[in-house]
């Protein structure tokens, strides 16, 4: 496992550099929070820039949860250090803090109307009446709930309930917006659409936003990088596109998508390449710039995901580096099809996911025989554990 | 309750310093629990231990501790064996468990049937029975006097029958105590049953029936089990304020129909015997809290009883 | 139908007594003829009108204490995580099934010997105070406790996030939602106040009588009928205030 603290530093140097902001919005360094001798958090850190989206990816459950409630005040860490924009606020409570959250059940006020909800924060801050009424028809407007503003909460439906904590929480103009699994109570297509609605309300406002989900493709399409947290640990953080391709733990691998996992032996370890004696036989793949050393005789985890192994018709003779399977399952999605192969050497199991690009790929059956292709270096990841 | 929110009730924390949390929990919770402390539990060990002293002057208590005033309950008076306290108890324990019993029979077709109406019937039904709930115990106590006088045509029915003697009435009596305690009762246990008869999930007794069970099957195994909760909670609301009665004794019964209530009065307040009186309460305190730790074995972990 | 049947025993000692407050026989309970005077009379009965006074003014004291003080402890058992929660929980349903009887001769041991040691606690208005707040607290409490149940948790959490201090946070949120509870434990105890008797009986001095301490040693004696005028009255006020209580009951709901 590598070292949390090593995996974030590098990429808090990458998320600084990208962000281009010498003070980062948001970052929590050394946090530490235990419940009742169950470790909740464990020395997690992590450094957030202005105006980004980030998220929280995990499995369910409440670790997650524990780390935005301290970022927002509402917990106190056993240990370590929240600053924002550089200023420690560890201790500042929540009341004082720069930041809002948009609470998972959403915790409207049942005994005051729309309006009177939105402006809440506003009022507390003892604005004048006029400059309230402006901020608040303007966040109502962005939320689209502007005709709701008379109702109560219990007359609303789960997505309007939704918009009226957004727009709760943005009136305040935070400077981070903390979001706590919002979307989870509402049907797939609510689900869809608030996604780009608040997609776009981010980009539009520039305001830090940190979600917190355990929907992948909720953390693929709408983030700019993405932590995913396991057992109060980050195991990593990075964009999307790099955690998805480039997997440094188990758990990444099969957390994001899923993925074929090939233990193994290694046999040569050069530089940039090793080479391991895996079920498979002998493999050739490529490490990352930053991964650890490897040398002959460790024990290590090649992974390579369904859609980059070929598959070809079982015709003509196997070449070197292929090998000959038999289908075991098909499902078929439309514009692909996932294939369950067992390979006739060895036994071996393998999901392969194929592009539905002719008839031939669109009508596989199980009990049928194909030949799969030999992996290229590229394909194959070196996992870390 | 949102996804997940259970768990999340459990690993919550609170962004307070510890010396705050016990600030705010002594500061809430502090002021009534020690007034209680003070003006409930105190006098309750007190009248323990004044159960264990010797009988000063009227209304005082002196030592020598002593186990007299037990051992005159359990009817080992200085005049040898005298059954007249003993038998005390076991009028009320008795008086007690039939007026429980008479009201459950009659409580359950009630609250069955206030279940079956519809909505603003139901309420209106309800609150039928509330009314008499919040009107004093008193007044609908003397009130059979009234109706049980010897000119009362309920006397006269009852004699004609041969219930009683010709020109006596109902009242003074224990038919009299009896009647009132389960007419003043009722409404106690009526409630209970009634909230717990509301949940009932009739799609077992259909399930009962479908399976070919007659109507006392379908009670006893269906229904009974369901409206458990409601039935003890109504039971001990009965059962344990009428074993301590006084007043409907007092005013109903006569010498004949005296109670723990009654004798606890006398020794207070006549005779200003207070160990013996305290005695007396100390006993029937036990017997309050044996029957309250059977319920709560029986309700392990249930929510606290809906009281309005 | 059983019910009606049932129904109508509930009711019968209430019919009769108001059937009776109209009765003119001044002794007995033959029927002799329709009458009002009974009613007339109260205006100038001195000892009928002090005894409601009495109760009414121990009612309001005692309701005002034991609301404020069971509705802080129904909160802090609902809303906070402390050591010996759930046995303080379990404890406060003892004294709502203890027999009033022994609350009160415990009192009355409890308020002599204060005597005897410091002067205090003269059995009369300020006794009866205190020992109708002591078996007031547990029900307010608990009807506190079990109204906040519905309170969704997260809506403190949420006034704190967007600025409001601890203060703000109780006068805007916490209250308006606990209100409910709170006037329904207030009700309860004011009406358990109004009714009781041994407490009050074995708690009063000279001069402190309550309505229902009255009408027991009416009822002892022998009714006068001004009493059965007087019960009326009760049990209109109480008929009417059930009956208001859950009309504004519907009406919050609906």
């Amino acid at each position: 496992m590598p070292d949390a603290a090593e995996v974030t530093r590098s990429d808090t140097r990458s998320a600084e550099a990208s962000a281009g902001a010498p003070t980062p919005a948001v970052e929590v360094t050394g946090v530490s929070r235990a419940f009742a001798g169950v470790r909740a958090l464990d020395n997690v850190s992590l450094a957030i820039g202005r105006g980004e989206f980030f998220s929280l990816l995990g499995p369910s459950g409440c670790r997650k949860t524990t780390l935005l409630r301290i970022i927002a005040g509402l917990d106190l860490p056993d240990s370590g250090e929240v600053r924002l924009a550089g200023r420690e606020v560890t201790h500042t409570p929540a009341h004082r803090r720069p930041v809002n959250t948009v609470f998972q059940s959403y915790a409207l006020f049942p005994h005051m109307s729309v309006r009177d909800n939105v402006a809440f924060g506003l009022r507390m801050k003892k604005l004048p009446a006029p400059e309230i009424d402006r901020r608040v028809a303007e966040a109502m407007e962005k939320t689209s709930i502007a005709e709701l503003a008379s109702r109560r909460p219990t007359q609303l439906s789960g997505g309007q309930r939704q918009r009226v904590a957004l727009a709760r929480a943005l009136v305040n103009e935070p400077e981070v917006l903390l979001l706590d699994e919002p979307l989870a109570a509402l049907d797939l297509k609510l689900r869809r659409q608030l996604q780009i609605e608040l997609h776009s309300l981010q980009r539009r406002l520039g305001i830090t936003f940190i979600l917190v989900t355990h929907d992948q493709e909720e953390a693929l399409a709408l983030s700019d990088r993405i932590a995913v947290v396991h057992a109060g640990r980050i195991e990593q953080i990075g964009q999307g596109r790099d955690l998805y391709e480039r997997p440094r733990t188990r758990f990444v691998a099969q957390f994001l998508g899923t993925c074929n996992l090939l233990p193994g032996t290694v046999r040569e370890a050069s530089g940039e390449t090793i080479v391991a004696v895996t079920a498979l036989g002998e493999l050739k793949a490529v490490l990352t710039a930053d991964h650890r050393k490897l040398s002959t005789g460790d024990p290590c985890t090649l992974a390579v995901r369904p859609e980059k192994i070929i598959v070809r018709e079982a015709r003509g003779e196997v070449r070197p580096g292929e090998y000959e399977a038999s289908i075991m399952d098909v499902v078929y999605n439309g514009p692909d099809t996932d294939l369950s192969l067992q390979l006739r050497a060895g036994g071996l199991q393998l999901q392969v996911c194929c592009l539905n690009a002719d008839a031939r790929a669109a009508n596989r059956q199980p009990g049928q025989s194909l030949i799969v292709t030999a992996l290229p270096p590229e394909s194959l990841i070196v996992l870390e554990d | 309750m949102p996804h997940g929110a259970r768990s999340i009730q459990v690993l919550r924390g609170e962004a307070l310093s510890a010396r705050q949390r016990v600030l705010r929990i002594l500061g809430a919770a502090g002021p009534a629990s020690l007034w209680l402390l003070i003006f409930f539990l105190v006098p309750l060990f007190l009248i323990v231990g004044v159960s264990f002293l010797s009988r000063g002057e009227f209304g005082t208590v002196e030592r020598p501790w002593t186990i007299e005033p037990y051992r005159r309950l359990a009817g080992y008076g200085l005049l040898g064996f005298d059954p007249l306290h003993p038998i005390i108890l076991a009028r009320s324990l008795a008086l007690g468990a039939g007026t429980a019993l008479l009201c459950l029979l009659c409580a359950l077709p009630l609250a069955f049937f206030i279940a079956g109406l519809r909505p603003t019937w139901k309420t209106a039904a309800l609150t039928l029975v509330i009314i008499p709930l919040w009107t004093n115990l008193l007044i609908r106590t003397y009130a059979w006097q009234l109706l049980l006088a010897p000119e009362g045509v309920l006397s006269r029915v009852a004699a004609t029958l041969g219930l009683i003697e010709a020109g006596s009435g109902l009242y003074p009596g224990a038919a009299a105590v009896y009647l009132c305690m389960v007419c003043d009762y009722l409404p106690f246990m009526v409630l209970p049953l009634y909230a717990s008869v509301e949940k009932l999930d009739w799609s077992i007794a259909e399930a009962a029936m479908d399976l070919g069970a007659n109507g006392w099957n379908v009670f006893r195994h269906a229904l009974l089990p369901q409206i458990k909760p409601g039935l003890f909670a109504g039971s001990l609301l009965v059962f344990l304020p009428a074993t301590g009665q006084f007043v409907i004794p007092d005013l109903l019964g006569g010498a004949k129909t005296s109670m723990i209530g009654n004798a606890i009065q006398q020794q207070f307040l006549a005779s200003g015997d207070w160990p013996f009186g305290s005695a007396i309460a100390v006993v029937s305190l036990g017997v309050v809290m044996l029957a309250l730790w059977a319920f709560s074995r029986q309700s392990r972990g249930k929510e606290e009883m809906d009281l309005l | 139908m059983v019910a009606l049947a049932l129904f109508l025993f509930l009711y019968a000692p209430i019919v009769a007594v108001v059937v009776f407050s109209f009765n003119a026989a001044r002794f007995g309970t033959g029927w002799k003829g329709f009458t009002l005077e009974w009613y007339a009379s109260l205006p100038g009965n001195q000892v009928a009108l002090a005894a409601a006074w009495n109760t009414f003014l121990l009612a309001l004291c005692s309701t005002a204490i034991a609301t404020f003080l069971g509705t802080l402890l129904g909160y802090a058992l609902r809303r906070y995580e402390f050591p010996g929660r759930r046995l303080l929980g379990r404890l406060l349903h003892v004294p709502v099934f203890v027999p009033d009887i022994i609350m009160a001769v415990s009192l009355l041991i409890f308020f002599g010997l204060v005597r005897k040691w410091c002067g205090l606690f003269e059995l009369g208005l300020g006794t009866m105070i205190v020992a109708h707040v002591t078996f007031q607290i547990p029900f307010v409490a608990i009807v506190v406790r079990s109204r906040l149940a519905g309170l969704d948790p997260w809506l403190e959490e949420a006034a704190h996030d967007l600025g409001a201090n601890a203060w703000q946070t109780f006068r805007k949120v916490t209250l308006p939602l606990m209100l409910p509870g709170v006037l329904a434990g207030a009700m309860l105890a004011f009406t358990m106040s109004l009714d009781d008797f041994v407490v009050s009986f074995f708690t009063s001095g000279p001069g402190s009588q309550t309505l229902p301490i009255l009408i027991y040693g009416s009822a002892r004696r022998g009714i006068t009928p001004d009493i059965n005028a007087l019960s009326t009255l009760i049990i209109v006020l109480s008929a009417l205030a059930t009956v208001g209580v859950t009309l504004l009951q519907r009406k919050r709901e609906g």
